[in-house]
């Protein structure tokens, strides 16, 4: 079986955007986005590969990491979407915009690292550093708005940072390791429990579940929207992963006999799902009243949110070999989804944020008339959103909701299905605004913006009718 | 061969829908011209399949996700009615239309055709909601001045409904391997009993809204009139017929879903068949708008269809009544197609009146017989043949309906009956309102139904007439599908 090194990548992209650093104050910001997108590009084929030659068997680990097949098919999505966002933030005239290059490589390298870790050391430090390079961005370019959103994303970071370490270190006192996967046993049950409440509160944090989540509409709508795509896509994403990680090995536990998860402790359970459904509500609901286009995307963000914590929900299921598997690829497709449509959806808001053009729905009214392309794909990437088949979004949610009603969880799949169907009404008012309302303003439009999103609504109309091939994934069981 | 004349019936629309935006000034004539061939195409399979059941598998996505076509009784009849519906709202429309409307239209055909073809349940489900889409553009682009709320509410409405059938969907393919084939639903038995009623709700909250029925019917005055004339066309003699399809073609078969159907479910149907019925012509009656007047008889001939599937659930397990039942069910499909062929010369009727004179409301009009002589002779055809008249289809499928449902409803008919009456008398007052009587001098000199409008309303008028009085091809095919609904060979 071909493979390569899997540190190969991690240092493909140190190297690239070191250069890039050391060359900032020597060439154009044009030539140091140029070196530092070739060097996510490669790695986003160096994990194609990885990809194409293996299977889902594929494993590497050692005392610190899992490099599995699942971590290169989500750091696929991180390479993805960290390209686009480089080549999307190419037109500010800003000097400082330099070191936003130079930062994307870095955290992706600490994202790469995050989900791969199966110590809570390594995982911490990892995050940590995925954090750290995400709250500079979010205040790149350095304007009044955009310091304010990455100010309240470092606080609150920090806060969660705190709670983490707090978990960390109640799972030591309760497990005597550090390691996820290598458990000798559990000696104080509730200490443990405790521990897990605090990793989930703390990653919830970045996955901006309900109530942790008043840093996200913020920061999202405050940040340049490039930085958006980057954060409300790729850092949630990784948080996801590391939940996951971390959650399905009490399963593990719980498979070897360590603990009944089943008996002692209902509460996890209920508590996950409450929090997924509250998720889901309150980002719909308040998402019906926004009358700003990206502050809709930041709301309709915690929405998915929502949806993707629906998976915490499965935790209860046994069988660990296959579930784990379906689980992660259940995961991959609506991330796969997620990451298309939203970062998308954020990169045709940059359209506006360009020209200093506030994305409110009037300023977006007659988009059609003026710049036909990108209308119509900004309208494809909301269908799927929306989960308006024969998109991504639809074979995302497809996937989600019908493992939950084989796991005999109907009810939580109405419940995401009618979250689903409120969504509607904000998604196709935009489309109605850019469709048929008289265009209120001069609309310019940016071409290489416009072949982006054009790229991205094609990838999610062709991967929504492929999906159920590729992955060959007809029966979940 | 006939794989590939399959593969063509989906290829043409798609390939349709890209074409008029690349016509500068000639989209309509081109698209007229396509869908003619189309139409002519679509003909020429309705003959070689005629009275014929096959299943072609297009290509497979994964275990138990593989696009699968079924030409059927029902689908066939169906099919036709796609192409020759869509053909005639092309036909009617003015070319002063931008071009992406064609666009628009041939992506609702090749959905709709998805809808009625499909043999798969996610393939299924897929078409259905990408109707909304196309359906969406028509109706907010270039719709009436309440074309914004009216846009939300008809997606939100319909989308509702088939989220739920998309559990339903779920369940039915869980408890079948994850195989999602139509032909797992003759195995429906094995669901357990506490997620049955989940399973029916999604299907009956999917078709009944987008038939539409009594109580789910608002969406549907608001956008048949909101919607350009064409549009309304469409809307009303196809979009509800996915309802039509999805009641005959899935809830109500004896050999799938209609097993798990309790008897009170036929009681339901009954009641909110000839609820549909009479509530939409006293509403009718109340009308002034002219065009809303017409969606209120689109929705009681709906009410035709609930009936005739409550009535076949109500009396399915007495077998002694084999040909009531039989009857009943082809009354109720005939009904697709009769409906199908005569609402469109209502709103084109209306349409011609509204561009011609510039207002619906019945107030303004009156005597224009005198200035529209052609449109008076095609609007008093449709409405003849709208309210159920002798020698036109609608009365093939009324008076099968009605002669069937005597067995159950016994002297309850006449509450049937009074709608009827009812029916009849706002259809003969709109008529005289609008086109006899004194002409209104207020609206001065105006032109008669241009000649795009005039000869698709006339072909149409022309096959309602045929189709009323030889019924046979169309007729003997639902009755062999009501022989496989009853759950025979």
């Amino acid at each position: 079986m071909p493979n390569i090194n899997p540190y190969l990548e991690p240092i493909i992209l140190l190297v690239f955007s070191l250069i890039s650093l050391i060359l900032i104050p020597f060439v154009n910001k044009k030539i140091i986005m140029a070196i530092s997108s070739i060097g996510i590009f490669i790695s986003f084929i160096l994990s194609l590969y990885v990809i194409f030659n293996n299977d889902k068997s594929f494993y590497l680990s050692n005392s610190f990491f899992n490099f599995t097949y699942y971590t290169y098919l989500f750091f696929i999505l991180f390479t993805f979407i960290g390209l686009f966002s480089e080549i999307s933030l190419r037109n500010v005239n800003n000097k400082d915009i330099s070191i936003y290059y130079v930062l994307i490589p870095f955290s992706l390298i600490s994202m790469y690292f995050a989900i791969s870790s199966n110590n809570l050391i390594s995982l911490f430090v990892s995050f940590e550093a995925a954090s750290l390079t995400t709250y500079v961005l979010a205040g790149i370019p350095k304007e009044k708005r955009t310091l304010e959103a990455s100010l309240k994303y470092f606080v609150i970071g920090a806060l969660s940072s705190g709670i983490i370490l707090l978990g960390i270190s109640y799972y030591y006192i309760s497990t005597n390791t550090l390691s996820l996967y290598n458990v000798p046993g559990i000696n104080n049950l509730f200490l443990y429990i405790l521990s897990l409440l605090m990793l989930f509160v703390g990653f919830g944090f970045k996955l901006s579940l309900f109530p942790f989540h008043n840093w996200a509409i913020d920061t999202y709508t405050g940040a340049r929207a490039t930085v958006s795509s980057l954060l409300s896509t790729a850092s949630k994403i990784m948080a996801l992963v590391i939940m996951i990680n971390i959650f399905f090995n009490i399963q593990l536990l719980n498979f070897h006999g360590y603990f009944d998860i089943k008996t002692t402790n209902d509460l996890l359970y209920y508590i996950f799902i409450a929090i997924s459904i509250l998720t889901m509500f309150y980002g719909n609901i308040t998402a019906l009243m926004q009358r700003d286009v990206k502050r809709m995307l930041a709301y309709s963000s915690i929405a998915n949110a929502g949806y993707m914590s629906m998976i915490f929900s499965l935790l209860y299921y046994l069988n660990y070999k296959t579930f784990i598997n379906t689980v992660y690829i259940i995961t991959f497709i609506f991330s796969l989804a997620y990451v298309i449509m939203k970062g998308g959806s954020f990169i045709a808001m940059e359209n506006f944020e360009e020209y200093s053009i506030s994305t409110t729905l009037d300023n977006l009214s007659g988009l059609s008339k003026k710049s036909p392309i990108l209308a119509l794909s900004f309208s494809i990437l909301l269908f799927s959103l929306a989960g308006i088949p024969p998109t991504l979004g639809f074979m995302g949610k497809f996937y989600l909701f019908y493992t939950l009603v084989v796991n005999n969880l109907w009810w939580f799949a109405i419940i995401g299905v009618i979250n689903s169907a409120i969504s509607v009404y904000y998604y196709f008012r935009v489309v109605m605004y850019m469709y048929w309302k008289e265009p209120k303003n001069e609309i310019k439009n940016d071409r290489v913006l416009e072949i982006i999103i054009l790229t991205m609504a094609i990838l999610s109309i062709i991967l929504g009718i492929l999906v159920p091939y590729i992955f060959n994934i007809g029966v979940i069981k | 061969m006939d794989d590939i004349l399959i593969y063509l019936i989906f290829a043409f629309p798609l390939l349709f829908t890209i074409i008029p935006l690349f016509t500068k000034k000639y989209a309509k004539l081109i698209s007229t011209v396509f869908s003619g061939l189309f139409l002519l195409f679509i003909l020429y399979i309705f003959i070689i399949k005629y009275d014929k059941t096959s299943i072609y598998t297009l290509f497979s996505l994964s275990n138990g996700i593989s696009f699968d076509v079924i030409i059927n009784y029902l689908t066939l009849p169906l099919l036709l009615l796609v192409a020759l519906v869509i053909f005639i709202a092309i036909s009617y429309q003015d070319k002063n239309i931008e071009n992406s409307y064609f666009s628009y239209v041939f992506l609702l055909e090749f959905s709709l055709i998805g809808v009625f073809l499909s043999y798969n349940l996610v393939f299924f489900y897929v078409f259905w909601e990408l109707v909304l889409i196309p359906a969406y553009f028509m109706l907010g682009r270039w719709g009436g001045p309440r074309k914004d709320y009216t846009s939300l509410k008809f997606l939100i409405y319909t989308h509702v409904g088939s989220v739920f059938m998309l559990i339903s969907i779920f369940i039915i393919g869980f408890y079948n391997n994850s195989n999602f084939s139509y032909s797992v639903l003759s195995n429906v038995k094995n669901i357990p009993s506490p997620l049955i009623p989940i399973v029916l709700l999604g299907f009956f909250l999917a078709f009944f809204i987008k038939l539409p029925s009594f109580p789910f019917h608002t969406w549907a005055p608001d956008v048949y009139v909101e919607s350009p004339t064409t549009s309304s066309m469409i809307f009303s003699g196809l979009l509800s017929k996915m309802g039509a399809f999805g009641i005959f073609g899935i809830f109500i078969n004896k050999n799938g879903i209609g097993s798990l159907l309790p008897t009170w479910v036929g009681v339901l149907l009954i009641i909110l068949g000839i609820t549909s019925i009479v509530y939409s012509a006293l509403v009718a009656l109340a009308q002034k708008d002219l065009k809303r007047l017409v969606a209120y008889a689109s929705i009681g001939h709906m009410g035709f269809i609930t009936l005739s599937a409550g009535v076949f659930l109500y009396i399915s397990p007495l077998s002694q009544y084999l040909n009531g039942i039989k009857l009943i069910l082809t009354g109720g499909m005939f009904m697709i197609f009769a409906h199908g062929i005569i609402i469109p010369i209502l709103f084109g009727s209306v349409g011609s009146v509204e561009r011609s004179t510039g207002t619906r409301s019945m107030n303004d009009l009156g005597g224009i017989t005198k200035m529209m002589p052609n449109l008076a002779f095609i609007m008093v055809g449709g409405f003849l043949a709208s309210l159920g008249l002798p020698g036109f289809a609608g009365f093939i499928s009324e008076f099968s309906v009605v002669i069937g449902s005597w067995i159950v409803l016994q002297y309850w008919s006449f509450i049937l009956i009074f709608g009827m009456v009812v029916v009849a008398s706002y259809h003969i007052w709109a008529l005289q309102k609008t086109l006899f009587g004194p002409y209104n001098n207020y609206l001065g000199k105006i032109s008669d139904m241009l000649l795009n409008e005039l000869w698709p309303m006339l072909l149409l008028l022309i096959i309602a007439f045929i189709i009323g009085i030889y019924p046979y091809p169309i007729y003997h095919l639902f009755y062999n599908y009501s022989n496989i609904l009853i759950g025979g060979a």
